[in-house]
């Protein structure tokens, strides 16, 4: 029965990774921020509020992809771009 | 079968809609209940004290202020920090508070005569407003975590909601009455398309009030230290940070001299409140915050203007900073909590609160309304499911009317009145989950209905019998706040009256 197998288990790991990148990204999209050329505060708060949008977008993208592999791949340029630019700020 | 690709997608994104939409709609359920409620938070906090005196016109500033400051020089001259509420379109009393090294206070004066107003003890509205983003009984930090996953899943359950929808235009026209879990699915797509950008809005913007606990990554990164990260707030909130005391005592400019100066740098917008550290002090500072209700003037910004003043010299120490992503992020503070809206605003807001919560309840009745009709599906699940249905849809709202009760018939010298209210609330709500497991089904949405109802249409009647505001009085005497109260009690016992109708004869 691996169709059935699939069903329940498929459905776990996309809450997993949904939840899992999601995070990461929300942490490192609100510290990537600060690569912006403004001044700290202004840039520390506007990575709060769209901080709330990278998480949803990332869990509904999670959901969209045809399979997981396609998920994990969509959210491998996103990351990569983050943890650039938040090593590019010099942090 | 293979489905095309759009089918799957919207599978998927349904499923993902349907376990959030479960796992947390109750719990979004009671918040969206007491949001909706804490539009009215000044007005429940009024009709919760009766004896605060009705005054139709708010008395002026300038010698309410003075009524306040004689009040705290005497009663409170030791206190390390003063605050001062003035009377407003809302709220015609000052509200006085201080703390200190001798503890807290906090009082309600009459701006007319500056006497002391002698209110029952109760959390009044701000118990709906408090519970809304940190619910009660458990550690402040922990349930505004919790209130943050909810309104993301919240935020995320929209999202896949509408990508669910094949014609989101056409569901919203179509109704189809009497059909079980078509008119379930109906009616929750009426109360979620009808108000989608009110849904999304508040939804999103009630995250952005407490952006600063929720997403604190690139704060930490970017100010190390504790003490930069309070610049932040003060940047944007009239705050004033504890400073020690000079010791030296030094007599304080006249109130009415900073708010003169304040009001010709806002354009003539009112203060609403003064907060001062250190009264009487060499180092004294006081802040003087306009009223956000001046839309015409200041804008919808949750964040109003706000100065800060040396309170002995006069100096302006300084003001909110402004700059883009600080007004956006005032902007959508105050989208959320709507207090620049005038009256036909404020109702617009309470009722497309309403349609959130009925979205919730008709999502939460159509998930066991579809499984009912399945023959394989779990009995057990659906069985709790209902009753957490009942328990919360039904008697969430019932233990609400009947806090409104405790507020009417506990005794006032009660020690500790304000958190019995409370306690009172959760034991019927406690009562109801207790009922709703002993009962059939349909009985116990039917009692609860009828219950509700019975306390609702009580209301009115014990508020004439146990305060000297009941209805003809009110009506006498242009009071409209108390006359409101009555009719809309009355029209919502009716609404319950259907429901009850309903599910005896379905």
């Amino acid at each position: 029965m691996p169709a059935k197998v699939r069903f329940h288990f498929e459905p776990c790991l996309r809450i997993l990774l949904a939840t899992l990148s999601a995070f990461l990204l929300t942490r490192w999209s609100s510290i990537a921020v600060l690569a912006l050329p403004w001044s700290p505060e202004q840039s520390v708060v506007t990575g709060m509020q769209l901080g709330f949008v990278v998480f949803a977008a990332t869990v509904v993208w999670v959901f969209v992809a045809s399979s997981l592999r396609n998920a994990c791949l969509g959210l491998l340029s996103p990351t990569l771009l983050l943890i650039y630019f938040s090593h590019g700020a010099g942090l | 079968m293979i489905a095309p690709l759009g089918a799957r997608i919207r599978q998927r994104m349904a499923q993902l809609h349907r376990w959030t939409g479960l796992l947390l709609g109750w719990l979004l359920f009671v918040i969206f209940l007491t949001g909706t409620l804490s539009f009215f938070r000044q007005e429940l906090s009024l009709w919760m004290q009766p004896e605060r005196p009705f005054i139709a016109d708010p008395v002026p500033s300038k010698a309410a202020f003075e009524h306040a400051y004689q009040y705290l020089r005497q009663q409170a001259p030791e206190a390390s920090h003063w605050s001062v509420t003035l009377p407003d379109a809302r709220d015609p009393l000052l509200a006085l508070s201080w703390r200190g090294p001798e503890g807290r206070g906090q009082v309600l004066l009459n701006p007319l005569d500056g006497r002391r107003v002698e209110a029952r003890d109760t959390r009044g509205g701000d118990f709906f407003y408090r519970f809304h983003f940190q619910l009660h009984y458990i550690p402040v930090l922990l349930a505004r975590y919790l209130v943050g996953i909810a309104a993301m899943m919240m935020l995320i359950a929209l999202i896949t909601g509408v990508i669910t929808h094949k014609k989101i235009l056409k569901d919203f026209f179509t109704f189809r009455g009497g059909k079980g879990q078509r008119s379930w699915l109906d009616a929750h797509n009426g109360f979620s398309v009808l108000a989608l950008p009110f849904h999304l809005m508040i939804t999103y913007t009630g995250l952005v009030t407490l952006m600063m606990l929720y997403i604190p990554w690139g704060m930490e990164k970017a100010f190390p230290e504790q003490e930069q990260r309070q610049h932040l707030v003060t940047d944007v909130f009239a705050f004033l940070p504890a400073e020690p005391r000079s010791g030296e005592q030094a007599a304080m400019l006249p109130w009415e001299q900073l708010l003169a100066k304040s009001e010709v740098y806002w354009q003539g917008a009112q203060a609403g409140r003064i907060q001062v550290a250190n009264p009487g002090d060499r180092n004294a500072k006081a802040v003087l915050e306009a009223n956000s209700d001046q839309s015409d003037i200041l804008g919808i910004s949750g964040h109003p203007p706000f100065m800060v003043f040396d309170a002995v010299s006069g100096e302006l120490l300084r003001e909110k900073v402004l700059a883009p992503a600080y007004d956006s992020y005032g902007i959508l503070l105050g989208l959320h909590l709507g207090r620049f809206a005038d009256w036909p605003g404020r109702w617009l807001y309470v009722l497309l609160g309403t349609a959130g919560c009925c979205m919730l309840a008709t999502g939460l009745l159509l998930w066991t309304s579809k499984r009912r009709k399945k023959p394989g599906h779990s009995r057990a699940g659906l069985w709790i499911v209902d009753r957490l249905n009942l328990t919360t849809l039904a008697g969430f709202p019932l233990a609400v009317v009947a806090m409104f009760w405790l507020n009417r018939l506990l005794p006032l010298e009660l020690p500790g009145r304000a958190n019995w209210e409370i306690h009172g609330l959760f034991l019927v709500w406690l009562a109801m989950f207790l009922h709703a497991l002993l009962r059939p089904l349909k009985r116990g949405w039917y009692e609860q209905w009828m219950l509700a109802g019975i306390l609702l249409l009580g209301l009115p009647v014990l508020n004439l019998l146990t305060t000297d505001r009941g209805f003809p009085d009110s009506l006498l005497s242009g009071d409209w706040l108390f006359v409101g109260f009555d009719v809309v009690l009355v029209a919502l016992a009716a609404l319950m009256f259907r429901f009850a109708r309903q599910k005896r004869e379905s």
